[in-house]
């Protein structure tokens, strides 16, 4: 058994890289109410790219985030563009996206796999093998450093959206589309600027789950599986309920592993998820749609 | 002198019929119109048009003589004509600040907008005490004055307002249209959707009256209200109603 506090410390860490991994999605949903089942995808194949940086270029996974985002940033806008533009004035546009990012997910998990077959890889940086000891608690360096790189990269986020121009706008329009339009937001341009901040996030959490988490193509199901779990206990396009339902579900994963054994940590999030549907199903900071 | 024309407009929602059908009427720089009619008849249809919500299905928008139908709503906005619509379309989570600031989103630069915030602040000192709280916490009315101060912010030409008494205690009713009065003083055209006949028309300088799509007659405010055809529209269309009903 590990103290209370050593799981606390493990769960808050992992869950500041999980609230990374899932922001992207719950911009997305909250700007253009398009669930982007494809986040995940996104996101091994960022882990890929960071893996061979590492392997071949000897970019070191940290470095690698200032490649990938920016890198999926524009792969995100011009995705936006060519796939979803043209569903735009749909009457079941969500339906639409959905399917669409169905396929999209489906169609990365395949070329991954064709280029770099089904095999288990993990990024090894020198640090991720070893661990920092403060007194009796421990933390593994590379979560750690993952762990400062998620929440700054968090905190330029807020700042960006809280105090610019465009953030601001991008906050008006998840409140109120139409408001938007009226004090003169081009609403296009802002949902694609949207889907480019949540594909480079995604693209940043590649790089830190490539040395992380062992991953191959098909690992994104469960990661999306996750994700969407603890963006649902925040509430949807909540990103202050993304961050918590991030925080709450990793220190409750890492209790459970702690508890019962590793195999039974995957579980809490679906049964996190089934009990917020139960009880409370706009999440902890959503609204009710009406 | 015209500031804005309405040429034999048509328009709808989605694959709907007709809600305006061939609509003309021409607005004069610098005064109160007041736009009344039954519900349906297609008002905020019209102002949606205008404002570039809505496009169209034919006819032109001319602002001062140049088309401006068929711009995107950012343009318009420019051009300097701003809607408040009917539910104030405030952003509930963000303070009465960041609203303003939204407000003068077309704006790029940030000085500018803070320089307008302030003289904006000037005409309402009202809204100057709830600046740090949450626009969704604010009262109707508050939300209401947030809303003609936030479309003040791009130095409006036209302002368009549909139904600001919605929902409004009477009281409040005579402080949003003593600022509406404040709006002309200071040389903007302004254009009202009212289902408060008597309320709108003692406000406003002229009255259009639009019914099923069409304008039905306009004059003079005054004129207008003593017009028995107005009289006829409301109660003719209540009588039948309730015939309706029973039948």
């Amino acid at each position: 058994m590990t103290s209370g506090l050593q799981i606390l410390i493990l769960g808050l860490a992992l869950g500041g890289v999980y609230a990374l991994m899932a922001i992207g999605l719950s911009l997305t949903y909250g700007v253009m109410r398009i669930l982007n089942l494809a986040h995940a995808a996104f996101m091994v194949l960022g882990a890929y790219l960071a893996y061979w940086a590492l392997q071949i270029l000897h970019i070191d996974p940290l470095v690698s985030i200032l490649i990938n985002g920016p890198l999926f940033f524009i792969l995100g806008i011009v995705l936006y563009r060519i796939l979803f533009v043209p569903l735009a004035g749909r009457s079941r546009y969500t339906e639409a996206t959905l399917l669409l990012s169905f396929g999209l997910a489906l169609g990365i998990e395949g070329i991954m796999g064709a280029m770099w077959t089904g095999i288990y890889r993990l990024a090894n940086p020198s640090y991720a093998t070893r661990s920092l000891v403060f007194g009796s608690f421990y933390i593994p360096e590379g979560q750690m450093y993952a762990t400062a790189a998620s929440l700054g990269i968090l905190i330029a986020l807020w700042g960006f959206l809280q105090k610019t121009r465009l953030g601001r706008a991008i906050r008006a329009t998840m409140q109120n589309r139409t408001a938007a339009q009226i004090v003169g937001v081009h609403v296009e341009r802002i949902s694609a600027l949207a889907f480019g901040l949540g594909m480079a996030s995604a693209g940043v959490s590649g790089s830190l789950l490539s040395f992380l988490f062992p991953f191959f193509p098909g690992k994104h199901w469960q990661w999306i599986s996750i994700l969407l779990s603890l963006v649902v206990l925040g509430g949807m396009g909540s990103l202050i309920g993304t961050v918590v339902g991030a925080l709450m579900l990793a220190v409750a994963s890492v209790y459970v592993s702690s508890a019962l054994g590793p195999t039974w940590s995957p579980a809490t999030f679906y049964a996190a998820l089934f009990l917020v549907l139960m009880i409370r199903p706009q999440g902890l900071f959503g609204k009710r749609e009406v | 002198m015209l500031i804005l024309e309405i040429e034999e407009v048509s328009a709808g929602y989605g694959m709907g019929p007709d809600i305006l059908s061939r609509v003309s009427v021409r607005f004069e720089a610098g005064l109160i119109h007041c736009l009344i009619g039954p519900n349906g008849a297609g008002k905020s249809t019209l102002l949606r048009v205008i404002a570039g919500l809505l496009r169209p299905r034919s006819g032109r928008v001319l602002l001062e003589g140049k088309v401006i139908s068929g711009l995107r709503p950012d343009q318009i906005l420019a051009h300097g004509i701003c809607l408040v619509p009917q539910d104030r379309s405030l952003f509930p989570d963000m303070t009465v600040r960041e609203n303003l600031l939204m407000g003068g989103y077309i704006e790029r630069d940030q000085r500018q907008v803070s320089r307008r915030m302030e003289e904006v602040l000037e005409i309402f000192p009202e809204v100057r005490r709830h600046l740090n709280h949450r626009a969704g916490t604010l009262s109707g009315g508050e939300q209401q004055m947030v809303a003609i101060a936030r479309g003040l912010m791009v130095h409006p030409r036209v302002m368009m307002l549909d139904e600001p008494s919605l929902g409004l205690a009477p009281l409040v009713v005579d402080r949003i249209f003593e600022a509406i009065s404040r709006l002309k003083t200071m040389g903007i055209t302004v254009l009202i959707v009212e289902q408060n006949v008597r309320k709108g028309l003692a406000y406003a300088d002229r009255g259009y009256v639009l019914d099923m799509g069409r304008l039905s007659f306009e004059g003079p405010a005054r004129e207008v209200m003593e017009d028995p055809r107005l009289q006829e529209l409301y109660l003719g269309r209540m009588v039948l109603s309730n015939r309706e009903v029973q039948g």
